[in-house]
C-alpha cells in the first residue's frame, strides 16, 4: 500500500525550483525520514503535499489524485506539525487542540460531543491533562510541541507529516516526542513522514530516509544505506563519522578535520579520514 | 474575573475527561449576561436624560404598554409619549446600531487580519465614506427637493468603493496569500480617495463645517427613519459575521495552518470583510466617522473576558452598543444645548477608559 505517491513533483517560486522533479513513494505505516541540508526544499516538499503549494507533476494519496480532493478532504488525510507553528498566546491548550477537528466540522457548525471526546482521549494520550486549560503562552517549549502534535493528531488523518518536530527540545524531549511518533506508527499504523536535521536521531526512528538536495531526491532507503560517509560529505558538505550502535543503528558524529594546535595548516584530506573512521567503526 | 479563557470547550473537555466531576460554572452565560445587561441599563441611563425630563416609572409603563397584550394605563402625557418615541428612543436605538456594528467589525477585522490595530475603518472605507459624503454636501441633491437624503446613499457607496478598490490593488499586488499587502493597498486607497475628498472641501469651502460635522460623527434622527435605513444591513452584517466566530478562531493560527485544517482562507477573509464591510458602511452613512469605538471595544473585552471569538464578537456588539449609547448621553448633556459630536467623545472618553482596563488587567501584555 502506498500512501503517498509522488510523481515527477515539481515546485517552483518564480524560476527557480524548490522541488525538482522529484519521484517518491512512501509506503502506508512507515516513517519516513526526509533529510537534506537547509534549502534543499524539505519543506517545500511537504508544503506541496498539503496542497499549500502550487507543483506541477503528480501528487496521490492513498492512491487519490491530489486535484480531485478538496481542501477539506486533504485536511482529513493528511496532518502536519509545522516547522514554526503560529500559537495564538492567550488561546487555551484544549481550545487550540480543538482546532484540530475543524476538519469534521461543518463550514458554520461547531464541535460536537464526539470531537470533544477524539480530544479528551489524544490529550488523555499524551499526557497533557493537567494543563488543558492552560493558554498557550504559558507552556514550555517542549510542552507547546506536544499540543501541537495533539492538534495534529486530532485531525485523525492517515499520514501525518511533520517539519523538524524535535528542533527546539532538548534531548530527552527529543526522544520522548519522537518516541510517541513512534509509537503511533507503529500501533496505529499511522504514516509518518518526518523532516528532520538530527541524523543520527532520524536514523534511529525511520524506517527508511529519503535524501534531498537541490529539491531533488538523491537517495532513498534504509538509515543505513543512505547515512554514508561519502553522501553526508557531499551534500552537507560537512565531515562526519558514521559508526554502528550495539543495536545495528547509525551514529553520525561531526568531526573537526584537525586539531587546535594545527589551525592553520587548513584543511586536511577529510576523506582519508572519513574512510579510515569508517573502516574503525565496520571493524 | 477569570483568570482562565472562558470557553466553554475547556469545561466540556474537563468534563469528558473526568465525568465524576461537577460542572464547573459556565463563565460565557455569565459574561453574555453581563453584557446585556450593560447594554439595557445604556438604554435605561440615555432614556431618563435629556433636556425635556421624562418619568421614569411614567417611562417604564409606556415601554411595557407597547408590548402586545399588556395594558398599565398612561404613565406619560401625549407629548412626553411623542419625545420618548419619536425623539429618543430612535436616537438610542441607533446609536446601539452604530456602537455594535462598529466594535463587531472591528474584532472581526483584527481577526481576518490577525491585526490588533484593525479597525473597521481599514481597507479605504473612512476614506471612501468621507469622498461620498463630501461630494454629497457639495454637490448633491438638495435634501428639500429629493425624496430621500442622498448623504448616506453616497457615503454608503463611496464606503464600497474605497473597499472594493482596496481589494482589487490588493489582489493584482498578489495580497491573497499576504495579508499586509491588502492593508497596504488600502492604505494607498485611503490616501487617494482623502486627497480627492480634501480637493473637493478646498474647492467648496462653504462646505467646510458641514463635512467637518459628518467626519467627526453625529447621531442624529428625524423619527425612526436612519434606524430603519440601516436596520437591514446591520441586521445581514452580524449575522454573518457572527456565523464565522468559530472560524476566525482558526484563523488565528495563521493562513499556512488553517489551511491544513480544512479552510480555504481566502474565501472565509472575504466572505467576513465583506459583511463587516457592509454594516459599517451603513453605521457610517447614518453617523459619520465614530472612531477609536472598533478598537477599544474589542480590547477591552479580550482583556477582561478573554480572547476567542466566540466571546470577542458578542460581546463587543452588546458592549459596543452600551458604549456609544452613553457617549450619545455624554455628548448630548456635556455642553448642553449644544451638542458635542460624538467622535470626540469617544476618544475623550474611550482612550482613559481604555487605559485603566490595560492597567488593571496586564494578562494580555507580555
Ligand atoms: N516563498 C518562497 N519564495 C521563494 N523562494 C522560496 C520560498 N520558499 C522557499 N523558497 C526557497 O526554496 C528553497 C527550499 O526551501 P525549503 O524551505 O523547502 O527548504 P528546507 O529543506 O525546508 O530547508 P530547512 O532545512 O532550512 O528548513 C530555499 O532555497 C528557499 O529559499
Ligand atoms: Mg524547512
Amino acid at each position: 500500500m502506498i500512501a503517498i505517491s509522488l510523481s515527477n513533483v515539481t515546485v517552483s517560486f518564480g524560476d527557480f525550483d524548490a522541488v525538482d522533479d522529484l519521484t517518491a513513494e512512501i509506503p502506508a505505516g512507515q516513517w519516513v525520514g526526509l533529510i537534506g541540508p537547509n534549502g534543499a526544499g524539505k519543506t517545500s516538499l511537504l508544503r506541496a503535499v498539503l496542497g499549500l503549494l502550487p507543483h506541477s507533476g503528480r501528487i496521490s494519496l492513498d492512491g487519490t489524485d491530489h486535484a480531485a480532493l478538496t481542501r477539506r478532504d486533504l485536511s482529513r488525510q493528511v496532518a502536519l506539525v509545522p516547522q514554526t507553528p503560529v500559537c495564538p498566546p492567550e488561546m487555551a491548550v484544549a481550545d487550540y487542540v480543538l482546532l484540530g477537528r475543524t476538519p469534521y466540522i461543518s463550514y458554520l457548525g461547531t464541535e460536537t460531543v464526539h470531537d470533544i471526546e477524539v480530544v479528551a482521549a489524544i490529550i488523555d494520550r499524551l499526557d497533557l491533562g493537567h494543563f488543558v486549560r492552560r493558554p498557550l503562552r504559558t507552556l514550555s517549549g517542549g510542552e507547546l510541541q506536544r499540543v501541537v502534535l495533539a492538534r495534529a493528531l486530532a485531525q485523525q488523518a492517515p499520514v501525518l507529516l511533520l517539519d523538524e518536530p524535535t528542533s527546539a527540545l532538548d534531548v530527552g524531549h527529543q526522544q520522548q516526542v519522537l518516541e510517541l511518533v513512534d509509537e503511533l506508527c507503529r500501533h496505529d499504523g499511522l504514516t509518518v513522514v518526518a523532516a528532520m536535521h538530527d541524523l543520527t536521531l532520524a536514523g534511529q526512528f525511520a524506517d527508511r530516509l529519503l535524501l534531498m538536495s537541490n529539491g531533488r531526491s538523491v537517495a532513498m532507503g534504509p538509515p543505513a544505506d543512505v547515512l554514508t560517509e561519502h553522501t553526508i560529505s557531499e551534500h552537507y558538505g560537512a565531515s562526519v563519522r558514521v559508526l554502528r550502535d550495539e543495536c545495528g543503528g547509525v551514529v553520525v558524529v561531526p568531526t573537526r578535520a584537525h586539531t587546535r594546535g594545527s589551525a592553520d595548516t587548513g584543511l586536511t584530506d577529510d576523506t582519508g579520514l572519513a574512510d579510515e573512521a569508517s573502516a574503525d567503526a565496520r571493524g | 474575573m477569570s483568570e482562565q479563557p472562558t470557553r466553554v470547550t475547556v469545561e466540556a473537555i474537563v468534563r469528558a475527561d473526568a465525568p465524576a466531576r461537577p460542572a464547573p460554572a459556565r463563565l460565557r452565560r455569565r459574561w453574555l449576561a453581563a453584557g446585556v445587561a450593560s447594554l439595557a441599563s445604556a438604554m435605561v441611563v440615555a432614556i431618563a436624560f435629556g433636556p425635556a425630563g421624562l418619568p421614569v416609572g411614567g417611562v417604564i409603563s409606556e415601554l411595557v404598554s407597547a408590548l402586545p397584550g399588556i395594558e398599565v394605563g398612561d404613565g406619560l402625557s401625549d407629548r412626553q409619549a411623542g419625545i420618548l418615541w419619536q425623539i429618543r428612543l430612535p436616537r438610542i436605538v441607533l446609536g446601539a446600531l452604530v456602537g455594535g456594528m462598529l466594535a463587531m467589525s472591528g474584532a472581526a477585522y483584527q481577526g481576518v487580519f490577525r491585526n490588533p490595530l484593525a479597525d473597521p475603518y481599514l481597507l479605504g472605507v473612512a476614506a471612501g465614506a468621507g469622498l461620498g459624503a463630501t461630494l454629497a454636501i457639495a454637490y448633491g441633491p438638495n435634501s428639500t427637493t429629493w425624496a430621500v437624503d442622498a448623504l448616506p446613499l453616497f457615503a454608503f457607496a463611496g464606503a464600497f468603493i474605497g473597499v472594493a478598490l482596496a481589494w482589487a490593488v490588493g489582489h493584482t499586488a498578489g495580497a491573497s496569500r499576504n495579508v499586509a499587502t491588502l492593508i497596504l493597498a488600502g492604505v494607498a486607497v485611503a490616501a487617494f480617495l482623502t486627497a480627492i475628498q480634501t480637493f473637493v472641501q478646498q474647492r467648496e469651502s462653504d462646505t467646510l463645517r458641514t463635512v467637518y460635522g459628518w467626519i467627526l460623527g453625529r447621531l442624529s434622527t428625524s423619527g425612526w427613519h436612519e434606524v430603519l435605513l440601516i436596520l437591514p444591513y446591520v441586521t445581514i452584517s452580524a449575522v454573518v459575521v457572527l456565523l464565522h466566530r468559530r472560524l476566525l478562531d482558526v484563523l488565528s493560527v495563521g493562513d499556512d495552518e488553517a489551511g491544513t485544517l480544512g479552510i480555504r482562507t481566502t474565501r472565509v477573509r472575504l466572505v467576513v470583510v465583506a459583511a463587516a464591510t457592509l454594516g459599517t458602511a451603513a453605521a457610517v452613512a447614518v453617523s459619520g466617522l465614530i472612531g477609536f469605538v472598533g478598537i477599544i471595544v474589542p480590547h477591552a473585552v479580550r482583556l477582561v473576558a478573554g480572547t476567542s471569538y466566540r466571546i470577542v464578537l458578542p460581546l463587543s456588539l452588546l458592549l459596543g452598543a452600551a458604549f456609544l449609547v452613553l457617549a450619545d448621553v455624554a455628548a448630548r448633556s456635556i455642553a448642553s444645548p449644544a451638542e458635542l459630536p460624538i467622535g470626540v467623545i469617544t476618544a475623550f472618553f474611550g482612550a482613559p477608559f481604555f487605559a485603566v482596563v490595560l492597567r488593571t488587567n496586564r494578562r494580555l501584555v507580555q
